[in-house]
C-alpha cells in the first residue's frame, strides 16, 4: 500500500509522461524528495519511469565571461575600425586576448600585419559564431570548443507517468474462496494489479524439430506415402551396404575407413534371409569382380543411412506402392556446429510398372515445392552405387543460393534381382536437419538435440512448412 | 568423390573455346561434377567413383568439348616392338602397358598426370590394392621387359631416394614401402628391363633412375598392374587417352603376345524398349554428346569407360546428354493410401498426452558410459570405433538424459516438467516414454498422477505395485508391468547437483501396441 505522502504525490502525476523537474516546480516538492517518492511508487507498480539523456552545449569556465562581453576578435575589430594601430599599443589595450584575436581575424582574412601595425581589411557586423549557443550549428560549436570556450555535456532527465490509481480504503487485494462464500466482495473495489509485468512460465509443449518431422510425415501421407516398418539400427553390414549393391571394397563401404560405426558385441549378426544373402553375394562377385568376405557382410554395425529401411521394405512391398521413413542414422563424426554422430534422414521408394525417370524428377520437384516452398529447382547428374540413373536436386534459396537438398535415382536391376522385383523402383533421400536449420534460422545442429531448455523455448511452435 | 584442380586457361585450351562459368557449370552438372572454386585455378568435385576419365583437365576438357560439339577423337595405336613378358606374380598377376610419345609436356601437364595417377590409385584402385600405375621415361628403358616375382635382395634406387635399397629395405625404410607393404605379402612383383634393371616395384615405388618422369619427358611408358582386368584396362586407357589430348602418339606394347592398349570403341547392344520405358525416348543420337558412336541399336562407347555395364548405365548417359533439366516432369498417377506406421501413431498419441503436462526433449541415442556408471545403470550396446567416449554407447534408458537436462537448467525457474519419447536399446530396440517433474513441491504423487493420467488417456488402468529401483527412494517407488515411477533418490540428485526434489517415471510402450 502506498503511504499518504505517496498517494498525495500520485494524485499530481498525470497518465502521460512528465519531466520530473517540471513536476517538482509545479507541485512544489523539492526534486530529491520527489525523486525518491517516485521511485517507491514505481516499485509498488503505480508509476512508470523512463530516463532520457541528451547532449547539451554550455560555456566553459573561461567561456562564461563572453556571455556578457564581446569576443576578443570583436574587440580587436572595433579597435581597428578607426585605423591601423601598432601591435605594441594593442598589447597594452587587450593583454592576453590579443593573440587569439589576431589568429582568428588573420584566418578569416580580415586583417593584415605590416611594419608592426595591424590593419583592418574588412569589418563584419556579425561573425557566424557570434550567436546564442542554442542557435549555433554544430560546426561553429565545434569551432568554439576547440578554442576552449564551450563544452559538450550529457544531461539526463527523468520522465514519469501514472499507470495505476492509488486504492481507496477497504479494497480487495486477493479474491479468496472465503470472500466468495461470505459475499463480502459486494460493494467493494479491487486493487489494481500491474498487468504489464508478468514473470515467465512455461507450459507443456512438443519439441519444435519433432513437430517439423510430424509435418513432413503429414505431407508425405497426403501424397499417398505409407510409413515403412521401423527397425533396429543394429544390423549386419550386409543390410547397410551390400544389399544396396555397394561393393565391399567401395571406399564408402570400407569398414577400416571409419565411415560406419561398428558394434563391439555381438561382433557378427546372422542374415536371416539366407536365399537373399546368397543371391546378393552372387551378383556382387559377378559384377564387381572381387571375392566376397562373410566377415565383412556379417559384421554388426549401426545403420549409416536410411536407405537401409527402403531395402528392408523391398522384401515384401505392395506394387504399386509408395513408402517413406524418417530414421536416425549413425556416422563417426566429430561433434561441432555442423556435425553430429547421429541425425535423421528421410528416405523413400516408389514401385510401379509404369514409372519413368520423368516421374522421379517430377516427384523430386514436388518435394521441393512442398518442403521448401520453391519451384526453382535444378537437377545434377549424381552418383550412388545403388541407383542408375542417379540425380541430385538443388533448390534456390533467396540468400544462400543453390543448395543441395537430396539425392535420388532408379534402383539398379542388379540390386532388385535378388529381391525378385521386376518393376522399376524409384528411390530418394532428403536430409532433414539442414533443411530445418535453414528454414528456421538455426545455425547449430546441436540445438536440435539440446538438453538446454532456454534454447528450446526460444524456437516458436512449428505448425506449417 | 575426388576433388581435382585444373588451370582455367589450360582447360579452355583443351575444350577448344572459351566457355563462361554458367555454361561450364551446367555442362558439368550433367557430368556429375560440381564447380567448387572458380578463378585462374579451378577446383572440381567429381561425384562418380567409377569415372576416372573425368579426374583430369584432359578428361574434363574432352568431356565438355564432346558435350558441346558431339565430336569425339578417334584413337590410333601404332605398331611397335615393345614387349613385356608377364610371369604373373601371384599378388598382382595382371599387367597392361602402353608407350605414349611426343607428349607436349610442361609443368601443368606433369601436374595433371601425377594428379590423375594418384586419384586413380587411391579411389578407383582402392588405395593401390586393385590398381597401381607407374609412369616412366620410355627412352631410358631397354625393352623387352619382364614382369615377375622379384628376389627380395634385388636392389635399386627408389624414386626420391639417394641410395640403392633392396626390396626388403624399401618396405622397411621408405614411407610408401611401409604404407603399402601389406599389398605385397604374397611376393614382390617387379618390372625388369632387358639390362636387368628394376623399372618399378608395383604398387610401391618406381626407380629413381629409369622409372621417373619430369617436365621434360616427352616419351612415357605407362604400366598398370592389379588383380581385376576391367579396372586395370580402364585405368590404362584413361591415362593413355588423357595424354592423347596433349598431342601424345600411342604405341602398342605386346604382353605375352597380346597388344595393349586396346583403344577401340566398345560395342553395347541397347534395349530401346528399356530406354523408352524408363527414359521416355528411343532416340539414341544424343549419346554422341557423351562420346558414343551410334549404329542402329548398337552403340560404341569410348575405351576409357569401364562403367558401362548395364542398360541403366547407358540410360543415365542418354538422359544426361539430353540434360535432366529439360526432361518433362510427371507425377506417379496411381492411387495409394498414405498412412503412418502404428508405432508412430502410438508415439504421437503419447506425445500429445505428455505435451499437455511437460516440455518435450529430443536427445541423442548415443551416450556417455560415465553417465550410466554414476547411476549404476547398465548399457548393452558398445561401439568398437567411437569418435569420443561421450558418444560411445547406445542408451538403455531415457531418465539419465532427462535428469542431466535438469542439471543443465538449474538457473531457470521451477517447476520444470520434461518428457521424452524415444528409442532405447537393451540391447533390443524399445520405445519408451520418460517424465521428470522438478519442483520444491515435487513428490512421488506428482509423477504417479502423471503416469495415471497417461495410462487412462491410453485407455488402460495401471496397477501400481510397491517396488525398488536404483534411481528412486525406497518406499516411494512403484512399478507397473511396463515401467517404474517414484521420487528420485537424493543420492541421484546429488550426482547431478540438483537442489530441488524430482519425481519421475519411465515406461516402455511396446505393450500398448498390442
Amino acid at each position: 500500500m502506498p503511504t499518504k505522502q505517496e498517494i498525495e504525490v500520485l494524485k499530481h502525476i498525470p497518465t502521460h509522461f512528465v519531466e520530473l523537474n517540471q513536476l517538482s516546480r509545479k507541485i512544489d516538492v523539492d526534486p530529491s524528495t520527489l525523486s525518491s517518492l517516485v521511485e517507491r511508487l514505481r516499485s509498488k507498480g503505480f508509476v512508470e519511469i523512463k530516463k532520457r539523456s541528451r547532449v547539451v552545449w554550455t560555456w566553459t569556465e573561461r567561456g562564461k565571461y563572453y556571455i556578457s562581453h564581446p569576443l576578443p576578435e570583436r574587440r580587436l575589430m572595433d579597435l581597428l575600425r578607426e585605423g591601423p594601430l601598432p601591435l605594441k599599443r594593442l598589447k597594452e589595450l587587450m593583454g592576453d586576448e590579443l593573440e587569439p584575436a589576431l589568429g582568428v581575424l588573420k584566418k578569416e582574412g580580415l586583417i593584415k600585419i605590416e611594419k608592426g601595425q595591424a590593419i583592418l581589411l574588412d569589418y563584419r557586423e556579425e561573425l557566424p559564431w557570434e550567436k546564442d549557443l542554442r542557435q549555433l550549428e554544430g560546426e561553429y560549436l565545434e569551432y568554439l570548443r576547440k578554442r576552449g570556450l564551450v563544452e559538450r555535456k550529457r544531461e539526463s532527465s527523468i520522465y514519469v507517468r501514472k499507470i495505476r490509481e492509488a486504492e481507496e480504503e477497504d479494497t480487495i487485494e486477493r479474491l479468496t474462496p472465503q470472500i466468495l462464500r461470505d459475499k463480502s466482495w459486494k460493494g467493494k473495489k479491487f486493487t489494481s494489479y500491474n498487468v504489464r509485468e508478468v514473470p515467465d512460465k512455461f507450459f507443456g509443449s512438443k519439441h519444435p524439430y519433432l513437430e517439423f518431422l510430424d509435418i513432413i510425415r503429414r505431407e508425405l501421407i497426403s501424397m499417398g506415402f505409407k510409413e515403412m516398418e521401423p527397425n533396429t539400427p543394429i544390423i549386419p553390414h550386409f543390410w547397410d551396404l551390400e544389399v544396396l549393391f555397394v561393393p565391399q571394397d567401395h571406399p564408402s563401404a570400407d569398414l577400416g575407413a571409419a565411415d560406419t560405426f561398428m558394434v563391439e558385441s555381438p561382433e557378427y549378426l546372422p542374415v536371416k534371409e539366407e536365399d537373399l544373402y546368397k543371391r546378393v553375394k552372387e551378383e556382387h562377385e559377378r559384377f564387381w569382380g572381387y571375392k566376397w568376405d562373410h566377415n565383412v557382410a556379417k559384421r554388426t554395425v549401426l545403420r549409416s543411412h536410411a536407405t537401409v529401411l527402403s531395402a528392408l521394405t523391398l522384401r515384401s512391398p505392395e506394387i504399386p506402392g509408395k513408402y517413406f521413413t524418417i530414421s536416425r542414422v549413425y556416422r563417426p563424426e566429430q561433434v561441432d556446429a555442423k556435425h553430429l554422430p547421429e541425425f535423421n534422414q528421410l528416405d523413400g521408394i516408389v514401385l510401379d510398372e509404369k514409372l519413368t525417370f520423368s516421374h522421379l524428377l517430377g516427384l523430386l520437384k514436388e518435394f521441393a515445392k512442398v518442403f521448401t516452398g520453391t519451384e526453382r529447382v535444378r537437377f545434377k547428374s549424381g552418383y550412388f552405387p545403388f541407383t542408375e540413373p542417379s540425380v541430385e536436386m538443388f533448390v534456390k534459396h533467396p540468400e544462400l543460393g543453390w543448395i543441395e537438398v537430396g539425392g535420388a535415382g532408379i534402383f539398379r536391376e542388379e540390386l532388385l534381382r535378388p529381391f525378385n522385383i521386376e518393376v522399376p523402383v524409384i528411390a530418394w533421400g532428403l536430409g532433414l536437419e539442414r533443411f530445418f536449420m535453414i528454414r528456421y534460422g538455426i545455425n547449430d545442429i546441436r540445438h536440435l538435440f539440446t538438453e538446454d531448455l532456454s534454447v528450446l523455448r526460444s524456437i516458436p511452435k512449428v505448425w506449417r512448412l | 568423390m575426388p576433388t581435382i584442380r585444373v588451370n582455367r586457361e589450360d582447360l579452355m585450351d583443351i575444350i577448344g573455346r572459351d566457355v563462361d562459368r554458367e555454361t561450364l557449370e551446367s555442362i558439368l552438372f550433367m557430368l556429375k561434377t560440381e564447380l567448387e572454386v572458380w578463378g585462374e585455378e579451378i577446383e572440381l568435385s567429381v561425384d562418380d567413383s567409377e569415372r576416372p576419365d573425368l579426374w583430369s583437365s584432359e578428361g574434363i576438357g574432352r568431356a565438355v568439348r564432346t558435350y558441346i560439339t558431339s565430336e569425339h577423337p578417334e584413337y590410333v595405336v601404332r605398331p611397335s616392338s615393345y614387349e613385356i613378358k608377364n610371369e604373373r606374380p601371384s599378388s598382382r598377376p595382371i599387367i597392361m602397358a602402353a608407350v605414349v610419345k611426343n607428349v607436349r609436356m610442361d609443368e601443368e601437364v606433369l601436374f595433371q598426370i601425377i594428379q590423375l595417377q594418384e586419384k586413380i590409385m587411391m579411389s578407383y584402385g582402392r588405395n593401390r590394392k586393385r590398381v597401381a600405375i607407374g609412369t616412366s621415361n620410355a627412352d631410358k628403358i631397354s625393352f623387352p621387359l619382364t614382369y615377375k616375382k622379384g628376389n627380395p635382395n634385388i636392389s635399386f634406387v627408389p624414386l626420391g631416394e639417394e641410395r640403392e635399397m633392396t626390396l626388403e629395405e624399401i618396405l622397411h625404410y621408405t614411407e610408401k614401402g611401409r604404407q603399402y607393404a601389406h599389398l605385397v605379402r604374397e611376393g614382390y612383383p617387379i618390372i625388369l628391363d632387358s639390362k636387368g634393371r628394376v623399372v618399378t616395384f608395383p604398387p610401391i615405388i618406381n626407380s629413381n633412375d629409369i622409372g621417373r618422369i619430369d617436365e621434360h619427358t616427352k616419351n612415357i611408358f605407362i604400366d598398370v598392374t592389379g588383380d581385376d582386368p576391367r579396372r586395370v584396362e580402364t585405368a590404362l586407357n584413361v591415362m593413355v587417352t588423357a595424354l592423347v589430348e596433349r598431342g601424345g602418339e600411342v604405341y602398342e606394347v605386346k604382353i605375352n603376345g597380346k597388344s595393349y592398349p586396346d583403344l577401340s570403341f566398345r560395342p553395347f547392344e541397347v534395349d530401346t524398349s528399356y530406354m523408352k520405358r524408363l527414359g521416355g525416348t528411343e532416340d539414341l543420337t544424343p549419346l554422341r554428346r557423351m562420346g558414343y558412336r551410334i549404329e542402329g541399336n548398337t552403340v560404341y562407347y569410348p575405351p576409357y569407360r569401364g562403367d558401362i555395364r548395364s542398360q541403366s548405365d547407358v540410360l543415365e548417359d542418354l538422359l544426361s546428354s539430353i540434360d535432366y533439366n529439360s526432361i518433362p516432369l510427371l507425377q506417379p498417377d496411381f492411387y495409394t493410401k498414405g498412412s503412418l506406421h502404428k508405432e508412430t501413431e502410438l508415439i504421437n498419441a503419447v506425445r500429445d498426452i505428455m505435451s499437455s503436462i511437460g516440455e518435450e526433449l529430443n536427445t541423442l541415442t548415443l551416450t556417455d558410459p560415465e553417465l550410466y556408471n554414476r547411476l549404476s545403470l547398465p548399457l548393452y550396446v558398445k561401439l568398437s570405433n567411437p569418435v569420443s567416449s561421450t558418444h560411445s554407447h547406445l542408451r538403455s534408458s531415457l531418465l539419465p538424459h532427462l535428469l542431466r537436462a535438469l542439471s543443465h537448467n538449474k538457473t531457470l525457474p521451477y517447476p520444470q516438467s520434461l518428457f521424452e519419447v524415444g528409442e532405447v536399446y537393451t540391447p533390443h530396440r524399445e520405445i519408451r516414454v520418460a517424465y521428470v517433474y522438478a519442483s520444491p513441491s515435487s513428490t512421488y504423487t506428482s509423477a504417479a498422477q502423471a503416469l495415471l493420467f497417461l495410462y487412462r488417456k491410453l485407455g488402460r488402468e495401471p496397477s501400481l505395485t510397491p517396488s525398488s529401483h536404483p534411481l528412486f527412494i525406497e518406499g516411494r517407488t512403484a512399478s507397473t508391468p511396463e515401467g517404474i515411477v517414484g521420487g528420485i533418490h537424493p543420492r541421484v540428485l546429488e550426482v547431478f547437483d540438483i537442489e530441488v526434489p524430482v519425481a519421475a517415471f519411465e515406461i516402455t510402450l511396446s505393450a500398448f501396441l498390442q
